[in-house]
């Protein structure tokens, strides 16, 4: 049982630095981007080519892994969405592109890298469990855990008590108030994008270091990415980040009873059932913070 | 029409909408506006709900796209300027609804006010808590919380941030209980004593046009009738055609109704 929570922690952790930047851009931006996940495995492959190629250690790819997504993301804006705000498309317009984009990314991913599972080069050492603790855990997935601790003490602090981070928080809140408040509203979308983008890529990266890196490791994390903001209230960075932890406990607790595969569908049948309950999600939806 | 430029045509225009034609999606909502507010008027716009008096407002901060017409402050031309060109010019917003940012507190709403300041805020955020003591003592709470009359407060301090020489305000008394209403117009009037030209939307249409240089009757996106803000409240069209209409429109509501 403990086992299965420390297991889940370190899924949740994952899940919970990719659900933020989701959530970011959900709520500063108003958009579902289903190519978050893909984002997610953009910066896994990022990290897997300084890997192998260039034998940089694993933990020294997260900062260039950061920045590769977060030109991922800013780029996506100036060639697609900020064309598409100009021309004030509907919301759906937004969700097709992005799944569009979605599709785009993965396919450049197998053209480049193929589609064949591969894996970072890690020392075996770091492998290996660690010593008396009443739970197996090893020292990366331990790292795992401290690095999306620290990831979201840094964004918790930037949206808290930076300029403009007060500025993202204002655009989630009333973004024609911000408008004519003064800010500077193309400098708080490229930041939102900085942030989900390299959020989203870092969290490849670690998501690479507790499974195999495949092209379609980010689709998949969308579900439990969606149930978690969804668990944690609709645009509610903290929430996120709570409901990302809160389901990767769930997923990897049912398969004490259940076959693995069904990990997605129970983490998105408690999501359900905790909004039968709780229909804002555990901590409402008003705020990003 | 010519009567858009007859606001006592001695001074020097602060503001002016010319043959403004401006909406949402296709649909234009005003259809040829004129408006003319001179350096340290206070100036009232009335007319029935829908009339286009907010899409006004929006049109001239940017937040609708102008199609045809004019927009000039200080005689320089803000058609469709980014928003954070014209508060920087001097002419800030009080929109009617959402005028402030409620997750964030009474402290960070001002701050964004002053977004345009950078370090020089701080300054200016202590002299709005002179103004307004109330914010004072709420500064760490959220703007949800407050009161209806503390948000309007807020709105307006967050909307002076910038020291601005012209105010312009959307309906600021609206959905607020009697007494509360009386301090916010008081308020407005400290506020144009301070040397400010305030162009006002209300509902509250006697008690504004009565404290106004100038009021303007909107009506379907149109000009109706513009007049010195006491004389308009005797123009005999004026009480029928729309201080009668205004009085039940409003009293559904419970704000002017008592006075009508
Ligand atoms: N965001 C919007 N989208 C579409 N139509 C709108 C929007 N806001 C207002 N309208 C329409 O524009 C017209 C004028 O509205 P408004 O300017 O708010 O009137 P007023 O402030 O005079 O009551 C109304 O018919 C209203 O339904
Ligand atoms: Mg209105």
């Amino acid at each position: 049982m403990l086992q299965f929570i420390a297991n889940g922690v370190v899924v949740g952790a994952v899940v919970a630095v990719t659900a933020v930047g989701l959530t970011l851009v959900y709520s500063i931006l108003k958009l579902t981007n289903f190519a978050h996940g893909d984002m997610v495995t953009f910066g896994a492959y990022v990290a897997l080519l300084l890997n192998l190629s260039l034998g940089l250690d694993i933990w020294w790819t997260l900062p260039p892994a950061f920045l590769a997504g977060a030109l991922l993301g800013v780029l996506g804006d100036r060639l697609i969405w900020s064309r598409m705000r100009r021309r004030q498309a509907g919301s759906v317009s937004f969700i097709v592109a992005s799944i569009g984009l979605a599709l785009a990314l993965r396919n450049l991913i197998v053209f480049f890298f193929g589609a064949q599972t591969q894996h970072f080069r890690l020392p075996v050492e770091m492998r290996q469990p660690l010593g008396p603790l009443p739970v197996k855990l090893t020292p990366d997935e331990v790292h795992v855990i401290v690095a999306a601790v620290v990831l979201f003490a840094g964004v918790h602090a930037l949206l808290r008590y930076t300029t403009i981070g007060r500025a993202m928080r204002a655009m989630a809140d009333n973004p024609s108030l911000s408008w004519v408040s003064g800010v500077d509203v193309d400098r708080v979308i490229t930041w939102t994008w900085i942030l989900g983008g390299g959020l989203a890529a870092v969290g490849g990266v670690l998501y690479g270091m507790i499974r195999p890196i495949d092209p379609n490791m980010g689709w998949f994390l969308l579900l439990p990415m969606f149930a978690a903001i969804i668990l944690g209230g609709i645009g509610n960075a903290y929430g996120a980040a709570v409901g990302g932890v809160l389901i990767g406990i769930i997923q990897e607790a049912s398969v004490m009873f259940l076959p693995a595969e069904y990990r997605l569908a129970v983490g998105f049948l408690a999501m359900i059932a905790v909004l039968l309950t709780y229909p804002r999600g555990l901590f409402g939806e008003r705020s990003l913070t | 029409m010519a009567g858009g430029n007859t606001g006592g045509a001695s001074g020097e225009a602060l503001l002016e909408v010319r043959e403004v034609w401006a909406g949402y999606h296709d649909l234009d909502i005003l259809q040829g506006v004129n408006l003319r507010v001179e350096r340290g008027r206070i100036v009232t716009i009335i007319g029935p709900n829908g009339a286009g008096k907010s899409t006004l407002a929006k049109a001239i901060f940017g937040l609708v796209r102008v199609r045809r017409g004019e927009i000039r402050f200080k005689g320089a031309d803000i058609t469709g300027a980014k928003p954070s060109r014209i508060v920087q010019a001097g002419l800030c917003y009080v929109p009617q609804e959402r005028n402030v940012f409620p997750n964030l507190t009474v402290l960070e709403n001002l701050q964004l006010g002053g977004y345009v300041l950078g370090a020089r805020s701080e300054a200016r955020i202590r002299e709005m808590f002179e103004m307004f003591p109330v914010l004072q003592e709420k500064r760490h709470q959220k703007a949800g919380v407050l009161s209806g009359g503390q948000r309007q407060m807020l709105a307006m301090a967050r909307a002076l941030m910038l020291d601005p020489e012209m105010l312009v305000l959307d309906e600021p008394s609206a959905g607020l209980a009697p007494n509360v209403v009386e301090q916010v117009f008081q308020k407005i009037r400290d506020i144009h004593r301070s040397g400010r030209t305030i162009l006002m939307v209300e509902q509250n249409a006697r008690r504004a046009l009565a404290m106004s240089d100038w009021g303007y009757v909107l009506d379907m996106g149109k000009n109706a009738i513009d007049d010195a803000g006491p004389r308009l409240l005797e123009n005999p069209r004026v009480v029928e055609l729309y201080l009668g209409t205004l009085g039940a429109a409003a009293g559904g509501r419970g704000s002017a109704g008592a006075e009508a």
